[in-house]
């Protein structure tokens, strides 16, 4: 055997290849770790966004066959979280949303009560305006804070389509 | 293993990372960039919404083009971020028998965002009663 092809690896050699392998997997580890944020920083984002469409989509779904709405207290930009209370034809109340605890909650209100259904979505909300003009139901603004803390905002409206129809 | 072995792996492993590290980050884009397409399908559907809540003889909802100065700002919390128009067109409804009347309202919402690159467009369309 050539006696060349045997003799093995020189100190720095050895050295070289030791530090390029740390460079190499220290970089991995830096690499995963911001990959690891990265990736919850972009599911907690997609998560409140779906929460914000979904929390719209449920007040829409609502106040679409809802005759009368009403919102407490009066829009007014310096009121972060407002009630919104739909009524049927006659003018009774069969449901309504409001802010507590972080939440949006949904629920029928009876007799000054509310009868809690549960919170609509389970992200936090930090502010939930809306607005009520003829036939209509504006979501002014939802604010959904995401796990991460970023904010997700949101707004729409809503057509009260049974305000001319007999109670639901 | 020899140094040229080594060098060459560590190059490989790196342009892996590398392409990797991209990956998460053209993720992370997209993510931000559906943020702005959810805001988009919701102003849609509040223009569509507001449309269908006024009455047929409102100035929104006469045939054409609107808004007059060709787009609206669409805002959230104060922040412009795409902006809205639409069109009001004559719809025959061809099961009645009578043509090139008005019997509904063709109501095409759009909502468009970007910039530098190539605009976004979100469109809802819905057919309105004529009283």
């Amino acid at each position: 055997m050539d006696r060349h092809a045997v003799r093995g690896l020189t100190l720095m050699e050895v050295t070289i290849v030791m530090v390029l392998s740390t460079l190499v997997v220290m970089g991995m580890i830096s690499f995963y770790i911001s990959s690891q944020s990265t990736w919850m920083a972009s599911s907690t984002q997609v998560l409140a966004q779906r929460d914000a469409t979904l929390l719209i989509e449920a007040i829409s779904d609502s106040v679409r066959v809802a005759a009368q709405a009403e919102v407490w207290p009066p829009p007014d930009p310096t009121v972060s979280h407002q009630d919104l209370i739909l009524r049927d034809q006659d003018g009774n109340e069969f449901w309504r949303f409001w802010w507590a605890d972080s939440l949006v909650h949904q629920g029928r209100g009876v007799d000054g009560v509310d009868e809690d259904r549960g919170p609509v979505v389970a992200s936090r909300v930090t502010r939930f305006q809306l607005g009520v003009f003829p036939g209509l139901v504006e979501i002014h603004l939802v604010e959904l804070r995401a796990g991460d803390g970023q904010l997700v905002h949101m707004s729409s409206a809503a057509a009260l389509y049974n305000r001319g129809a007999p109670a639901p | 293993m020899g140094l040229m072995e080594v060098v060459v792996a560590t190059i490989i492993a790196i342009i892996a990372v590398i392409a990797l590290a991209y990956s998460f980050g053209a993720g992370r884009g997209l993510v931000n960039q559906y943020e702005v397409a959810r805001i988009a399908l919701a102003a849609a559907q509040r223009r569509m919404e507001t449309l269908s809540a006024l009455p047929d003889t409102a100035a929104e909802l006469q045939l054409g083009s609107h808004p007059s100065s060709g787009t609206d700002p669409v805002q959230v919390d104060g922040r412009t971020v795409a902006r809205e128009s639409w069109t009001v067109v004559a719809y025959d409804d061809p099961a009645d028998g009578l043509h090139g009347d008005l019997d509904l309202k063709q109501v095409t919402a759009t909502v468009s965002w970007g910039q530098g690159g190539p605009r976004e467009t979100v469109a809802l369309t819905r057919l309105i009663p004529v009283d």
